[in-house]
């Protein structure tokens, strides 16, 4: 199922400049693959660096955190038999296990970013692998924890 | 040592529990403890504790899968608690598991 930025942004609460997805090319309950178009005038390329544009890893790690919490939250909301946007959600970065950077990204691109996800033991934690390449080439791959929970209904369990 | 020999020797589960669970995969090092400061019944969550979090309860139970081959399951809020607030209590937790494991389902 494709899926465009206007569902993304129902979905997700992350926005310009710093939403890293813009369209959604496949999802499953447990996969999803999605795309970021970037071109040599997005804001962060003049810093990084002058005149020698590099697509920073850091933002490769939050479009793969964005890509599997849409895919998270998605299916959230799927499961309380809800619309789209109408459940809202908290999503936090926990952890980043490892993650590897096989070559520099050069814009302009269009980024396809898999993920896979798998609840953990903990609820609201979510397991996360992927890989973002372009065209058929992977640029990084990395696996994050992710914190992910509908909005004022979390609870620690530990204290 | 390996799984059986630390699942059948209370004092070595202990010692694995505080130095190589604890210690050693929440890298407390790196918080500049030492290995000390993880006693037998040191509250691991609370402040007045370790004031460990929710991820590191989360990478607790992995490491317990992982080492010994037991399955945690899904931990619920209360369990999470009681279960892991200290190393002796996450060894009682293991040897419960290692026991429900082993026992013959009646039919």
């Amino acid at each position: 199922m494709k899926m465009d930025l206007g569902t993304i942004k129902l979905i997700l609460k992350h926005r310009e400049p710093f939403l890293f997805i813009d369209f959604i090319k496949d999802i499953s309950d447990n996969t999803i693959e999605a795309s970021l178009r970037v071109s040599e005038d997005d804001v962060f390329l003049k810093g990084h660096f002058p005149g020698e544009p590099v697509i920073p890893g850091v933002l490769l790690i939050e479009a793969m955190a964005q890509t599997a919490g849409f895919l998270v939250a998605y299916n959230l909301t799927k499961e309380k038999g809800e619309e789209s946007g109408s459940v809202e959600f908290d999503f936090f970065l926990s952890k980043v296990n490892s993650v590897k950077f096989k070559a520099k990204i050069i814009p302009p691109a269009i980024l396809r970013i898999k993920a896979k996800i798998s609840p953990s033991l903990v609820e609201n934690f979510y397991e996360t692998s992927g890989q973002v390449y372009v065209g058929d080439e992977p640029k990084m791959m990395g696996n994050l924890l992710l914190y992910i929970k509908t909005k004022n209904n979390g609870k620690n369990l530990f204290s | 040592m390996d799984k059986n020999e630390l699942l059948n020797n209370e004092k070595e589960l202990l010692k694995w529990v505080k130095e190589e669970l604890i210690f050693k995969r929440l890298n407390l090092a790196d918080l500049g403890l030492s290995v000390d400061a993880v006693g037998d019944t040191t509250l691991l969550f609370q402040k007045e504790g370790l004031d460990l979090d929710s991820v590191d309860g989360l990478e607790l139970a992995v490491g317990i899968e992982q080492k010994l081959g037991l399955k945690v399951g899904k931990l619920k809020e209360d369990t999470s608690k009681t279960k892991f607030a200290t190393a002796r209590s996450i060894c009682d937790f293991i040897r419960e598991l290692h026991l429900t494991k082993s026992m013959t389902p009646i039919k």
